[in-house]
């Protein structure tokens, strides 16, 4: 069977020969040699490159190298020889055609790192796919939790968001743009050759769940060291994503781990020391405002002052009116107290985070066995008070050559962290935290007692006034802080191990065996006691409560590769790789809550009396088959071809669709290899290649989304029940996307400018879509289908430039942009989609996502009301139509009169027009260097619906500086509309009869987003300043030191925005893949980025 | 290298031949496995039952929403100060566009048609596998269920969606959505008319009738082949059927719904006696997993009731929407208004006011879902033997003048059941005035004895329709709105208004092409 199929091979590769041996080829001079260390010891994997040019070669196990050089170069050519743990050489070939090399050893230095970090990776100059090489130990700098933060603005089309800056939030990743609707847009994450549990709607099927909503996810990722990280290579179009195809629709992250070097082991310490803080704060009103304002609503409400008997609603003889601006009742609560007191909750929430890293590693090895073997210890004790991050792991990666045919390795990695979490954001279910702190913690409230309050818990010293007994619907937030009274922790478990063997079967034909097994197991626990909450069951009783919930999952891999690597003839290079993949990956979970626990130590859930719903559990699995065949083929180092077949399937998929097909083919031409082009000086490198090719898309629908289902619903009277829950859907296909892809790679005066520009066009079809049902369909609201289509086209730029470069000073620049258009193409049976929310619409033609928002007309100068631009109605019943205004503004009077005069706003668009990063390094006399890193997003708009809460008067909640402006009858020009009280009726009697002028008249207008909240969201931030100082080498061998490198870093210092939220750079609280698809611009009250100032030191001895 | 490759193509022809990607869920049972045997019918019914219960079927939506357009029920000023509006836009008809509960409804209700359909296709194209035992008889009982319920589902619907009978009843699009196989798809399917539901509903009911045992309802949970009650009985199809011709209110029909309401009435089998013995108000339901003997068919509302939960809370909202024990924190949004006493004409001594309600400061609530020990109802009831006797007496008020009078007086009788006898009621309400009354006097005691009797248990709008086509009176106008400024400006709406009509949900409208809005 075998042999069969390599006669088909040889007659492919004769066909291709034929094809391109037309080509003119010029004279080649060969050159041989044998690398080896001082102790004459072969030296693997060291790269011998002519320079000037992209050809070279490596050194095979025995050190040994082979390679052709035009024949122009043979007496003027230099040879660069390098290899990682030694010092490079610069050989002059001198028409020699043997030259054998002996390496220095060198320890790593700062030199080699900055180098790499900016220079083109010299491995990826033969292949024809699109993919960009972050050199990731030089980008790591200041301690962050997860290494996907530290990747944005690294690489030209990839976009990098961290939805807050509580450490361990989940970030949201893009490569080249949403290509999604209802399924995952997340990339798949490769950690050495293995799809890992990413979480956030990941490839792990779905987020990761777990506890209460505090307001952001959290990050599977946090939990790998971002230290043990050599390089992430982002793979974008076809051809580069062809070994991971079926799921490369959204990308893929390349994340490889560190190897050991050859050499004598050397031990690196890597400590850093940070301090952090929120990038920006909101004003809010003061005591003396608050009161001034509720004073001025009340007017505007009842058209009259408080008076002495009903005065304030701070008062305690004021009615009480429930859930809506009630004010404490409590006696010792009054205007008196209410005018001394200023608490700045904000202050109480917040205080300067530390966050400490340590990382120490060891790696050495031989020409036979390499390690290295690290552990991390990170802690950060979060800008919130009561909120840490803490995280341990230890890393072993060890190859080993076992004989000239063998070599097999391990690569192990535990991990653990845990967290103490606050809430942090405006729609989180728990107690207290950020949206507390500024939305419903006012500042009349004192956070203590004071002298003669007696009840409630007081004994603690807290103030009563907002507590368990309902009496105000906020919380303490200092109470609900500390953790005697609320705590929510998170601990996750990651284990991840890969082994691998690679055999050579023969002298162009090896196998390898990859195994990965990656065991990922969340638990959070909270504890709310009965100060913070009352019963869920006995209305107003306060109680604690507990719960628990867990996370697990077992995902496996097996990869079975057969590579064969030939040189036709002296010019032509084939590389043939079959691969078979398989993937198992199970997942449990199960969460149960509880309530009233016999006293206020005994946080056990089974010390609970009452259970509460919901319990829950599950277990799914999914599984994934693939077979790959891939052939790169090389002529005369510059035609390049990749060509590769992908057959795939998904379990997840319906029956009669599991497996699909995924081809795709690349080509490319170094023009600088001609030999026209030699006599050019200027272009040392010129490559033009391009890509086409179908990839696929099954991630974030759940495992069992085809089959048809039923389940138990509980009992009825007693009998058990079982419910249909989900119709059969074995159509459920694979959602593809069809990429494009052609750029150009250049290198000028002698790499000194260096850079590439592309053009990509990815369009996803077969969209699983998730369909609403018509609810006479009496089972699941919703449906997938593959319906519908869209498109991302953009431009990528990146440039790499040294500007000056002499022994003292040197500077180099670095700039990458990313101009994306998001177009959505069809939406198969609709016309147009909400797909889940009012704010949002999706319409053909227009970016997947457009706001969908009433347009704001401003304030009534005579009224003091809010008014929205009227729509022709008509048109509402086909949003997609074009709006237009009939020209009368409107003052809602109902809820569904704002909504019926919703546009769409193509001009306000969801997603930036185009984004990236600029870099600038500054490096004096080879031992200190300054860099500056900015990162940028234009032209995106954001909806600030924090802003909308704090801009009403809701009952009981504090509201932006801004209101002091806002409209009364002595400040009628305000262009901010009058405040009054919600749901006010106009009397305080009860009769028989509903009030008259019960709603008062503008009052909807608190409940929906309007354009009044919609910002610009564009924003430059100076995200890293940092300086590092390396001894030179002399010092450090007076100290023994292999090399010793003292830094600071600044993150976060400055951002240039128009936006006046908390911070323009903002994925909001979203779960679902469709939220975090299309619902990415709105902002509720969500915590801020972090800047940072950090120091550290590396020394390796 | 042999055996490396030999291992290799093993592994590789294992993956192929093997079905790799055949992976089964263990939480959940797959189609496939779901028609195995009679009792996998069983639990499926059950699951049709079991979405009766939600607050958007008898929970609280069908016995609450045709009550509150009702002339006697008004709002809480104190529930809506502190924001309990849920409801509001129900009491203001006009809001019916936006109204989440018309969807909700629309939504529950046809869940567990779709349940219904399951069931019936399951049965009637055989494919249960294992059809050992008593499997025929079985299989017959539950597929009378599923008829039954199907059936009562599409009337509630169709009271509320629909225009009543008799307006353009044969006009395409005048019903509702009529689905007779279970969802497989999204598909799009137009509205039937008002007549082929009705033909669908009698045809349904029928068939029920026919195939349900006629084991008394649940006196207790261990009658009915030893499961609880709340479940329909051959009786209650009849009761149904009675009930859905008399709404049609027709003469022809009301020869139907005479015949069937007579048949449960004298029925010896399963008597449904119209008796006070439980102590209290007669037909009120109860928590402790029995019924008053006069309820024919009712809804158990208990869920989980094995675990600790179920004696402390309860899935329904009924207790919320009409009488809350916690009055200050959560007071009852709807409560009686005057005209329930005054206009009603109650005497002193009927029970369903005296003991019936409640006055909590100048507010006046209803305990007829109260339960026991205050504890919420947990039993909903959907039709009960005074119905019936209430139906036959407003047939026959011409034809059959002494039966009426004997009906009536029977229900008066027994509101006025007090210290453990008989013969309270008043000289104004007993069958000597009842025998002087003229014909058209008598009528309209009958219907005011109707109001009484059947206050807030979801008859109020139905009546209204009914009454008001049947005898042409407009009298009968009782509904009140509010403008769109939410004036409290009241504004009687005519029997056959577009205005009264649910509004087909939106979120059909946008799905279903096939759909139409009401007017």
């Amino acid at each position: 069977m075998f042999s069969c199929k390599m006669k088909n091979f040889q007659s492919i590769v004769f066909f291709l020969g034929f094809f391109f041996t037309s080509s003119v080829f010029a004279q080649n001079f060969t050159i041989s040699g044998r690398v080896t260390d001082k102790k004459n010891e072969p030296v693997f994997g060291v790269n011998i490159l002519l320079l000037g040019s992209g050809k070279g070669a490596a050194t095979d196990f025995d050190g040994k190298y082979k390679f052709n050089v035009p024949e122009a170069v043979a007496e003027t050519g230099q040879l660069r020889v390098s290899g990682v743990g030694y010092k490079t050489q610069v050989i002059t070939i001198k028409s020699r055609s043997v030259i054998n090399v002996v390496l220095e050893e060198e320890s790593k230095t700062l030199k080699e790192a900055v180098v790499v970090g900016i220079a083109r990776p010299e491995r990826k100059i033969y292949s024809p796919s699109n993919s960009t090489t972050i050199q990731f130990s030089e980008i790591k700098q200041a301690p962050t939790p997860s290494f996907t933060e530290s990747l944005q603005g690294r690489a030209p089309g990839l976009q990098v968001t961290q939805s807050s800056g509580v450490p361990g939030a989940a970030t949201n990743i893009r490569i080249r743009g949403t290509s999604s609707m209802s399924a995952s847009s997340d990339p798949l994450i490769v950690v050495d050759g293995i799809p890992v549990i990413s979480g956030g709607g990941g490839d792990g099927g779905g987020g990761i769940g777990g506890g209460l909503n505090l307001g952001y996810q959290s990050n599977a990722l946090a939990n790998i060291n971002p230290n043990d990280i050599e390089t992430i290579e982002v793979l974008k179009d076809a051809a580069a994503c062809a070994k991971y195809g079926a799921r490369g629709s959204n990308g893929v992250l390349l994340v490889t781990t560190k190897k050991g070097s050859i050499g004598s082991t050397t031990f690196s310490i890597n400590y850093q020391r940070g301090f952090q803080d929120v990038t920006n704060r909101i004003g809010l009103l003061d005591n003396k405002q608050f009161l001034s304002v509720m004073d001025s609503a009340y007017f505007n409400t009842w058209n009259k002052n408080p008076s002495n008997s009903i005065k304030r609603p701070t008062d305690s003889n004021y009615p009480r009116r429930g859930s809506y601006y009630t004010f404490p009742s409590a006696a010792a609560f009054n205007d008196t107290l209410a005018a001394v007191t200023n608490t700045n909750w904000l202050d109480k929430l917040l205080q300067i985070g530390i966050v400490d890293e340590l990382a120490i590693s060891a790696q050495g090895g031989s020409t036979k066995t390499k390690y290295f073997i690290s552990g991390n210890y990170l802690r950060n004790q979060g800008v919130m008070i009561g909120n840490d991050f803490d995280r341990i792991g230890g890393r072993f990666n060890l190859t080993n050559t076992v004989s000239d045919k063998l070599q097999i390795g391990i690569k192990t990695y535990v991990g653990f962290t845990k967290s103490n979490q606050v809430p942090s954001g405006g729609g989180s279910n728990a107690i207290g935290g950020f949206g507390a702190a500024q939305y419903n913690s006012l500042p009349i409230f004192p956070v203590y007692k004071s002298g003669g309050v007696t009840r409630g818990f007081d004994q603690y010293g807290f103030n009563p006034f907002f507590n368990a007994y309902g009496d105000y619907a906020g919380t303490n937030i200092v109470l609900s802080q500390d953790r005697n009274y609320a705590s929510y922790t998170e601990q996750k478990i990651t284990s991840t191990t890969n082994i691998f063997a690679d055999y050579k079967l023969g002298r162009n034909i090896s196998y390898r065996l990859e195994y990965g097994i990656d065991i990922f197991s969340q638990i959070n626990k909270f504890y709310q006691s009965r100060y913070v909450r009352t019963s869920e069951i006995d209305r107003f009783i306060p109680q604690s409560s507990v719960g628990d919930s867990r996370v697990f999952f077992n995902n496996q891999n097996l990869n079975n590769i057969i590579n064969y690597s030939k040189n036709l003839d002296e010019k032509q290079v084939l590389d043939l790789s079959f691969v078979q993949n398989f993937q198992n990956t199970l997942s449990f979970n199960n969460g149960a809550r509880g309530e009233k626990l016999p006293n206020d130590d005994t946080r056990s859930l089974s010390q609970a009396e009452r259970a509460l719903a919901p319990r829950s559990g599950n277990e799914t699995q999914f599984k994934f088959l693939s077979f790959l065949g891939i052939a790169n083929y090389k002529l005369k180092d510059r035609y390049l071809a990749q060509a590769s077949i992908r057959y795939d399937g998904s379990s997840r998929l319906g029956q009669k669709n599991k497996y699909g097909f995924f081809p795709a083919l690349g080509l490319g031409y170094i023009l600088s290899e001609e030999p026209f082009f030699k006599s050019i000086n200027q272009i040392s490198f010129l490559k033009i290649k391009g890509s086409v090719g179908q990839t696929g898309n099954a991630a974030g629908i759940s495992n069992f989304q085809s089959l048809g289902l039923y389940s138990s619903g509980g009992n009825y009277a007693f009998n058990p029940t079982v419910v249909p829950r989900q119709i059969q859907n074995s159509n459920l296909s694979w959602e593809r996307a069809i990429q494009f892809d052609g750029s150009l790679e250049f290198g000028l005066f002698r790499e000194r400018l260096s850079g590439s520009i592309g053009y990509f066009n990815k369009t996803s079809y077969d969209l699983l879509l998730n369909l609403p049902m018509p609810p006479s369909a009496g089972i699941q609201t919703s449906y997938f289908v593959n319906q519908g289509s869209l498109r991302n086209s953009g431009i990528e730029l990146e440039l790499n430039s040294t500007n000056v470069e002499s022994k003292a000073f040197t500077w180099k620049t670095n700039v990458n942009f990313t101009f994306i258009k998001n177009t959505l193409l069809g939406l198969g049976e609709l016309s147009s989609n909400s797909l889940g929310s009012l704010d949002y619409i999706s319409l053909k033609g227009n970016q997947i996502s457009t706001y969908y928002l009433p347009k704001w007309a401003g304030v009534n100068l005579e009224t003091g009301e809010e008014e929205i631009y009227e729509v022709i109605k008509e048109n509402y019943a086909e949003p997609s139509s074009p709006y237009t205004f009939t020209g009368r503004k409107i003052r809602p009077t109902r809820v569904g009169q704002i909504d019926s005069n919703r546009i769409s706003m193509a001009d306000k668009p969801v997603m930036p027009k185009f984004f990236g990063g600029f870099t600038n390094r500054f490096i004096f006399f080879k031992n200190f260097e300054v860099s500056l890193f900015f990162t940028f997003s234009v032209g995106n708009y954001l909806l600030d619906q924090g802003q909308r809460k704090q801009s009403y008067v809701n009952g009981s909640n504090n509201l932006r500086a801004d209101a002091v402006n806002a409209w009364s009858q002595t400040n009628k020009q305000s262009d901010y509309p009058k405040l009054f009280y919600p749901n006010a009726p106009n009397t305080f009697g009860t009769g028989d009869e509903v009030p008259n002028n019960f709603w008062y008249i503008n009052d909807p207008m608190r409940f929906r987003n309007t354009t009044r909240f919609l910002h610009d969201g564009s924003y430059i931030r100076l995200r890293q300043i940092s300086i590092s100082y390396s001894f030179s080498e002399s010092m450090c061998k007076a100290v023994r030191m292999k090399s010793v490198r003292v830094f600071a870093i600044a993150q976060n210092l400055l951002v240039f925005t128009k936006f006046p939220g908390w911070d323009p750079e903002v994925v909001g609280n979203l779960g679902s893949n469709a939220e975090r698809n299309l619902q990415i611009g709105t902002t509720d009250l969500d915590f801020p980025q972090l800047k940072s100032f950090t120091v550290g030191a590396n020394i390796s001895f | 290298m042999k055996p490396i490759f030999s291992t290799f193509f093993l592994i590789l022809f294992c993956f192929c031949a093997c079905k790799p990607l055949d992976v089964e869920p263990q939480f959940e049972i797959p189609s496939e496995q779901a028609f195995n045997n009679v009792n996998d019918l069983e639990v499926m019914v059950n699951g049709a039952y079991q979405a009766l219960q939600s607050a958007n079927c008898y929970g609280a939506a069908y016995k609450m929403i045709p009550d509150i357009f009702a002339d006697y029920v008004t709002v809480n000023p104190a529930a809506l100060r502190l924001g309990r509006t849920g409801s509001l836009s129900l009491f203001n008809i006009y809001q019916r566009q936006t109204f989440g509960s018309a969807d909700n409804v629309w939504r529950d209700s046809y869940t567990v048609i779709n349940r219904c359909n399951l069931v019936v296709v399951a049965v009637l194209n055989n494919l249960i596998k294992d059809r050992t035992g008593e499997y025929q008889n079985n299989a017959d009982r539950i597929l009378g269920e599923a008829y039954c319920l199907r059936a009562l589902m599409y009337f509630e619907l169709l009271r509320l969606y629909a225009h009543q009978y008799g307006i353009n009843e044969n006009v395409p699009n005048s019903g509702i959505i009529l689905l007779l196989k279970p969802t497989t798809g999204r598909t799009s399917q137009a509205r039937a008319t008002t007549k082929e539901v009705y033909d669908q509903i009698e045809i349904d009911l029928k068939e029920a009738a026919r195939l349900l045992p006629t084991d008394k309802r649940a006196t207790d949970i261990f009658t009915y082949g030893g499961r609880a009650g709340g479940r329909a009985t051959k009786y209650a199809a009849m009761a149904l059927l009675a009930r859905v011709y008399f709404q049609k209110a027709t003469d022809a029909d009301d020869v139907q719904a005479l015949f069937y309401a007579n048949a449960v009435i004298n029925n010896t089998e399963t008597p449904f006696p119209l008796n006070a013995d439980t102590g209290g108000v007669a037909y009120l339901v109860t928590s402790n997993f029995r019924a008053s003997p006069s309820v024919i068919f009712q809804v158990s509302n208990l869920i989980n009731p094995l675990t600790n939960e179920a004696n402390s809370t309860s899935k329904t909202l009924l207790d919320s929407y009409f009488f809350q024990t916690d009055e200050t924190d959560f007071p009852t949004i709807y409560l009686l208004n005057g005209r329930f006493t005054s206009a009603l004409g109650f005497k002193g001594g009927d029970q369903r006011i005296t003991i019936g309600t409640t006055i909590a400061g100048s507010l006046r609530y209803t305990k007829k879902y109260q339960g026991d020990n205050l504890r919420p109802a947990i039993n909903v009831p959907v039709i009960r033997v005074a119905e019936l006797l209430l139906i036959r007496a407003e047939i026959s008020y011409v034809s059959n003048r002494q039966q009426t009078i004997d009906d009536i007086f029977q229900i008066r009788d027994n509101a006025y059941f007090a210290n453990g006898r008989r013969g309270n009621v008043p000289p104004e309400l007993n069958v000597a005035t009842l025998s002087a009354l003229s014909a058209d006097d008598l009528l309209k005691e009958i219907i005011k004895e109707r109001t009484i009797e059947l206050n807030l248990e979801g008859d109020r709008l139905h009546h209204f329709k009914r009454v008001a086509k049947r005898y042409g009176n407009d009298d009968f106008k009782l509904l009140r709105s509010y403008d769109s400024r939410q004036r409290n400006i009241s504004k009687d709406l005519p029997w056959d208004s577009d205005a009264i009509l649910f509004q087909i949900p939106d979120a059909e409208i946008s799905t279903n092409p096939l759909a139409v809005r009401n007017p």
